[in-house]
């Protein structure tokens, strides 16, 4: 029986190799390099050392859009990990008419995020209905300035992503549920712990790889918010541009016939590695409890 | 070991390519040279527009092709149209990758990289008979590239502001269209007096200060070296004058955050009484507010009009210079602009001559105030002037940020005009 040639595996894993090298590693490394040039559209390009990165240490811009996407993470992470937790277990029981809640709380997911935040925009415009019901009812004399004041427009962006992801993440949540023995919550409530107890010691446990896992995801698109804080904001990052992302500053700086290129790149390279924090953590919380549970 | 240094080789090579990945172009001015159009032509000519293939263009550019094709059966032109959004992308990757149509549509900013990385044809060189025979101010904007000798453009189409009035809003307060103001500073007083009596509810100001109110109000935008210099003492009290208009509640909240655009949607849903616009935006009152229209005035913008220019150019790369120059020179004389802004109402041929025989053609299909609002453009292109190309749109987001901060009195105008020269400055095009 003759044998395969000696390239066939190569063969074989050529495809997604060369898929990885082409869209994913040679832009990556096509990135960094830019970082250190001063690349701009149609000019020579010249080195220019971590000259872009000491800029990262002083500039105001990028600081701005550090504190922004810090804020997401810090606010997002624990909303959308514990929220869906609490709704999924509300939707979880089998009870005549349920699915429609389970539907309903999954719609934001569906609708385009584009879509929903110019929805969102006319909502919390000054004219719009949520002031117009705010005034009405007395709370207050004048609108909120919910898209140009820096911490609402945050706020609104936040509980936008937040509205969104909520109905994701609960789906991810009840299929995590649906592997938890219910031996374990009749052992439980034979040992007299009550629904809390429960929740603490039996439900939380065994969830603990969705929630993991839905803490990266959350923690790394929060990282990258754009959607949200582009159209909320008209494009502009709100006033002083203090609400601007990082996703939306490294457009403000490359783009166009004159986009800084390299200190573009230099931006996508922090976000890089300030993405990683996130994973990182997680993954060394994540050995560390597997480290503690006994054999 | 070995895989080591391969893996090094690797990077070493891919960091190599990638340092070149995006040199597209040859430093330096535009290719120059006198190009004769006057003998035989013959070849393929690629005309690039942006955003002009539909319905109500189409034909007139099948027929401006065919009879410039009777004209020179020996040439080819191939028209393709670029979508709306992109465009400045379009370019980019076009002139990368060394496929710059023959002729293409750019506004003087966008021409600008284009021209300091020589891909643009010297126009000037290529036919010094062409200066005459356009409009001054759109020859002048694509003449004083900064650093670049010579002209990149032929003028096709151009268009300026005016400022548009909702009388009814106005009228309770005692404003009047005889007495609508005529100066930057009657303005900004007429909006505080209107907002404080009507408790905030009619609100004048649509739009933050940007360059143009600068170029407006005659303030020096650059200094001989290209220098941004703007933050004079006089424009620190233009932006005074808007925070204390934002203070007594003559301008919405939306507009700290707004476009260009989007004072003129202000207006068009009623938010505010005043917005700025080309004489096309009665075109737009018409169809998406006309209970509005009725109300509405327009009357020229105080002080030194805006000035939007749209050209043709050349690519210096082009294979067929001689057919490519004589067909831009084709669609941008006089007979075929004023064809051309026929069609696109609300905009003026950009030849020297030409504007009354537009005027002529189009008002007696126009309603009257649509007529006026072009009365009171083409009146006003005479004295119009450009913002500097050197101002680029990263600039104006900027200044946008920076100046919303002035607006609602977190920051002094002083300290926000010094630094958005100061960044305009660290973030020149040319250096």
């Amino acid at each position: 029986m003759k044998s395969h040639r000696w390239y066939t595996p190569w063969l074989l894993l050529a495809p997604p190799v060369i898929w990885v090298l082409v869209f994913s590693l040679w832009p990556f490394i096509n990135t960094v390099v830019l970082s250190f040039t001063d690349a701009r559209p149609l000019q020579p390009v010249n080195p220019v050392g971590f000259a872009h990165y000491e800029r990262l240490l002083t500039d105001e811009q990028f600081r701005y859009a550090l504190i922004t996407c810090l804020i997401y993470v810090v606010v997002c992470v624990p909303l959308l990990t514990i929220v869906p937790l609490l709704l999924a277990l509300l939707v979880e029981k089998n009870i005549p008419g349920i699915a429609l809640f389970r539907t309903t709380y999954y719609f934001p997911v569906i609708a385009s995020v584009v879509v929903v935040a110019l929805i969102w925009g006319w909502l919390f415009d000054s004219r719009g209905i949520i002031n117009q019901a705010l005034e009405w009812m007395g709370v207050v004399d004048q609108p909120v300035a919910f898209l140009v004041d820096r911490w609402w427009l945050l706020a609104t962006a936040i509980l936008l992503t937040v509205w969104k992801g909520i109905g994701y993440y609960m789906v991810v949540y009840l299929a995590a549920l649906g592997n938890v023995g219910k031996e374990l919550h009749e052992a439980a409530m034979l040992d007299g712990a009550g629904a809390v107890r429960r929740f603490i010691s039996v439900t939380i446990p065994s969830v603990r790889g969705a929630i993991l896992l839905i803490s990266v995801l959350v923690a790394v698109s929060a990282m990258r918010v754009f959607t949200e804080l582009d159209i909320l904001s008209n494009g502009t990052g709100g006033p002083g541009g203090y609400d601007m992302s990082i996703v939306m500053l490294i457009r403000q700086v490359g783009s166009g016939l004159n986009g800084n290129l390299g200190y573009a790149a230099a931006i996508s390279v922090a976000l890089f590695l300030l993405t990683l924090v996130p994973l990182v953590a997680i993954a060394l919380l994540n050995r560390e409890k597997k480290a503690k549970v006994p054999a | 070991m070995k895989i080591r240094s391969t893996l090094a080789i690797g990077v070493a090579a891919a960091a190599a390519l990638a340092l070149t990945a995006c040199t597209g172009g040859t430093a330096g001015g535009g290719a120059a040279g006198p190009v004769h159009t006057s003998g035989e032509l013959s070849g393929t000519v690629q005309f690039q527009t942006w955003s002009l293939k539909n319905e109500k263009f189409t034909p007139y550019f099948e027929d401006l092709i065919t009879a410039f094709e009777e004209e020179h059966p020996d040439v080819q032109v191939d028209w393709i149209d670029q979508p709306g959004d992109g465009y400045q992308d379009k370019i980019l990757s076009q002139a990368n990758s060394n496929t710059l149509p023959d002729v293409l549509n750019l506004p003087p900013d966008i021409a600008f990289p284009l021209v300091t990385a020589g891909k643009l044809l010297d126009l000037d060189k290529a036919d010094p008979s062409l200066a005459d025979k356009y409009n001054e101010g759109g020859w002048e904007a694509y003449s004083q590239f900064s650093g670049v000798e010579g002209t990149y453009g032929l003028p096709w189409y151009l268009g300026s502001d005016e400022s548009w009035w909702n009388m009814q809003q106005l009228e309770p307060y005692g404003v009047a269209e005889e007495s609508l103001p005529t100066t930057s500073d009657g303005w900004l007083d007429l909006a505080k007096q209107v907002a404080a009596d009507s408790a905030g509810k009619v609100k004048v100001v649509s739009s933050m200060p940007g360059v143009d109110t600068f170029v407006s109000a005659g303030i020096k935008i650059m200094d001989d070296d290209s220098t941004f210099v703007f933050n004079t003492p006089e424009a620190v009290e233009i932006v005074q004058k808007y925070a204390d208009a934002y203070k007594a509640g003559a301008m919405p909240a939306e507009s700290l955050t707004g476009s260009y655009g989007g004072n003129a949607e202000m207006y068009l849903q009623g938010k505010v009484a005043y917005a700025t616009g080309g004489s096309g935006f009665a075109g737009d009152l018409r169809t998406k507010a006309p209970t509005l229209l009725e109300h509405t005035v327009a009357t020229p913008r105080p002080g030194t009009p805006p000035l939007f220019v749209q050209g043709l150019n050349v690519s210096a790369d082009s294979k067929n210079k001689a057919a490519a120059l004589a067909f831009a020179e084709f669609a941008t004389n006089q007979e075929n602009q004023v064809a051309f802004t026929k069609l696109a109402v609300g905009f003026a041929p950009g030849t020297a001559e030409g504007t009354d025989e537009v005027m002529d053609a189009v008002s007696s299909n126009l309603d009257p105030a649509q007529v006026k609002a072009m009365q009171v453009m083409f009146g006003a292109l005479k004295d119009a002037k450009a913002t500097p190309f050197q101002w680029t749109g990263a600039m104006t987001d900027y200044l946008n940020q920076q100046m919303a901060l002035a607006i609602r009195g977190d920051a002094t105008a002083e300290e926000t005009l010094d630094k958005i020269v100061q960044h305009a400055n660290d973030n020149r095009i040319d250096k």
